[in-house]
């Protein structure tokens, strides 16, 4: 794995990052799709349906930013 | 025996914060150390100065109200601190750079070096100083708060609030950002320890657990668990759907133009340490915020805390446990409001000399420069304690309001990091219609714009922002050195150069 990153065809993660995040940040801020999330049912674990999604997709956009630095160190680019 | 629990809990606390910053003197007088620590510090400062700054005092008074009176959607906090933290990685290593190499410490020095205009400089040092002084005033409103409540109200509001206002200001005295830096990083420590343990045992105190809160305000009150949250606390008519995005927006891209937060990036000793910070900020912080804001939500279905005011229903709330959560939640508030408040405050007094007085006075050392600095520092901190003693509007909306200006400055600090194109023509026609929008927006719909959907008029101010400045960008020339300056700060960091462009 870290062989690959470091590789020139290693860049292509930083899109995989990218377009992960901006799937999330879609679905957070564009209308249509955050009214598919902007719902109490079903409950999962407990916890209201938008309670629950905001907390998984935050805990997401999180190991991207950390994921972000590890490939960048692996890398050699910090 | 309550007061003697509490006020002990202050004490030690004040004593460690004492203690931290005041065993850290200056090395040595010059301007660089007082203003950005002599770029010394390593990635675990780093990560607490984030925290300990982005979390103000207020957001355990104004934001918990919103997250009491609208629910989910005070929660926008998360996305835009995430989102923030990602515009983070993109900038922080050519800022960071920009710094080392020209000596750069503000952003109107950024804007000086970038686009070869003093006077863009001089103005950008206004405007972010205007824009950030409502931030000191609500803050000592909230140390204020927290004194009165942790002294069982022996000590009257103003009174506490003057007393935490000459504390940090001799403290920011002593040493400027290294003594700030070395504050936050403290008080980011009580915010993970003190402050998750804190609203943790609130939840399962009165609740039983996260999901146990949830549902008992969904049974209460389901539409807090939805956005836009109940019309009651809009008013009768909540905003369209553009709201929550542009929220959320408004504050991811102007999360780092705070000349507070802009500055910490140059105190790092290196693009490495910075960008470590990384590994547990995101983390920490949206956690965090989530606990307060749903422990606020929660607040929502044990009425009997609401005394009046929904703004301290949740820290009346976590009071009821006992003297011991009395004083945790009065310390957070402080530790929150003065974090946020000494670095406001030297933030202020640094962009200021530094950025207002020393073009006009060019003359000036570097020993001047932090002497006049620290003048700065004790006028401009018994001003916002002067100011704080008046009537102001509600927190909340006074700082949304001035976040639309603050963002007006992004598309120049970011496209003028990325794209050569880019000239002092573009960044002044940019800033400048976005403010003169804002502005008029300010006036006319403050907090949304019902024709707009519910848009923010500072979102619509930022678009025509980006466009003017590419549009003036392409039809002008690009700065004369622009090449060079790039070449200079595309380099690793052991191989960069300090170059003495700005001779100031």
């Amino acid at each position: 794995m870290k062989d690959f990153i470091r590789s020139e065809n290693g860049k292509i993660v930083y899109w995989l990052i990218g377009i992960i995040a901006c799937i999330i940040f879609a679905v957070i801020l564009v209308p249509p799709l955050f009214s598919t999330i902007n719902k109490l049912d079903p409950v999962i674990m407990g916890i209201p349906f938008l309670e629950f999604m905001e907390f998984l997709l935050g805990i997401v956009l999180a190991i991207l930013l950390v994921l972000l630095y590890w490939v960048q160190k692996v890398r050699g680019e910090l | 025996m309550n007061l003697t629990i509490t006020v002990s809990m202050l004490v030690v606390y004040v004593a460690g914060l004492a203690y931290a910053v005041f065993s850290n003197p200056l090395p040595e007088q010059e301007f660089e150390e007082y203003a950005v620590g002599g770029r010394s510090f390593g990635w675990q400062f780093i990560t607490m100065t984030i925290i300990g700054t982005w979390y103000p005092g207020s957001l355990m008074i104004g934001w918990a109200q919103m997250g009491y009176d609208m629910g989910v959607t005070s929660t926008y906090l998360i996305f835009y601190t995430l989102g923030g933290l990602f515009i983070f990685f993109l900038i922080c290593s050519p800022l960071w750079k920009f710094g080392k190499v020209y000596n750069v410490k503000t952003m109107g020095q950024l804007f000086e070096v970038r686009y070869n205009s003093r006077s863009l400089r001089i103005f950008t040092g206004l405007v972010v100083l205007l824009v950030e002084l409502p931030w000191i005033i609500t803050e000592l409103l909230a140390s204020g708060y927290a004194m009165q409540a942790i002294t069982y109200e022996k000590i009257p509001f103003n009174l506490g609030m003057a007393i935490v206002a000459v504390f940090f200001i001799i403290y920011v005295l002593f040493s400027g950002m290294r003594a700030v830096i070395i504050a936050d990083y403290y008080q980011g420590w009580m915010f993970l320890i003190g402050g998750i343990t804190l609203f943790l045992v609130t939840i399962y105190k009165f609740f039983g657990g996260i999901p146990e809160m949830l549902m008992e305000v969904r049974n209460l009150n389901a539409e807090l668990l939805t956005i836009p949250g109940p019309m009651a606390g809009w008013g009768g008519e909540a905003p369209g759907a553009l709201f929550w995005p542009s929220l959320i927006l408004m504050g991811m891209f102007g999360a780092y133009m705070w000349p507070s937060l802009f500055s910490r990036i140059f105190a790092a000793s290196s693009t490495k340490e910075l960008k470590e910070s990384l590994r547990i900020t995101p983390f920490v912080a949206p956690i965090f915020t989530l606990l307060i804001l749903w422990t606020a939500m929660g607040a929502a279905a044990r009425p009997e805390f609401n005394l009046g005011d929904s703004a301290y229903a949740m820290v009346n709330m976590i009071s009821n446990i006992g003297p011991v959560a009395v004083a945790m939640i009065a310390i957070l508030i402080l530790a929150g409001a003065i974090s946020m408040m000494d670095s406001m405050l030297s933030s202020w007094a640094i962009v200021f000399v530094n950025d207002v007085l020393t073009p006009i006075y060019p003359n000036m050392s570097s020993r001047s420069q932090t002497l006049i600095t620290r003048i700065f520092t004790v006028l401009i901190g018994l001003a916002g304690l002067a100011m704080a003693m008046t009537d102001l509007p509600t927190i909340v909306q006074m700082l949304t309001r001035v976040y639309q200006a603050i963002v007006q400055v992004f598309p120049a600090v970011f496209l003028g990091l990325f794209w050569k194109r880019g000239n002092k023509y573009s960044a002044w026609a940019g800033t400048l219609v976005g403010l003169i929008i804002v502005v008029y927006f300010s006036f006319t719909q403050p907090d949304y714009v019902p024709f707009l959907n519910g848009m923010q008029g500072g979102l619509l101010a930022l678009a025509v922002n980006f466009v003017v400045y590419a549009l003036i960008a392409y039809v002008t020339k690009p700065e004369n050195n622009v090449d060079e300056v790039f070449e200079n700060i595309s380099k690793p960091d052991s191989e960069l150069k300090r170059i003495d462009l700005l001779d100031k």
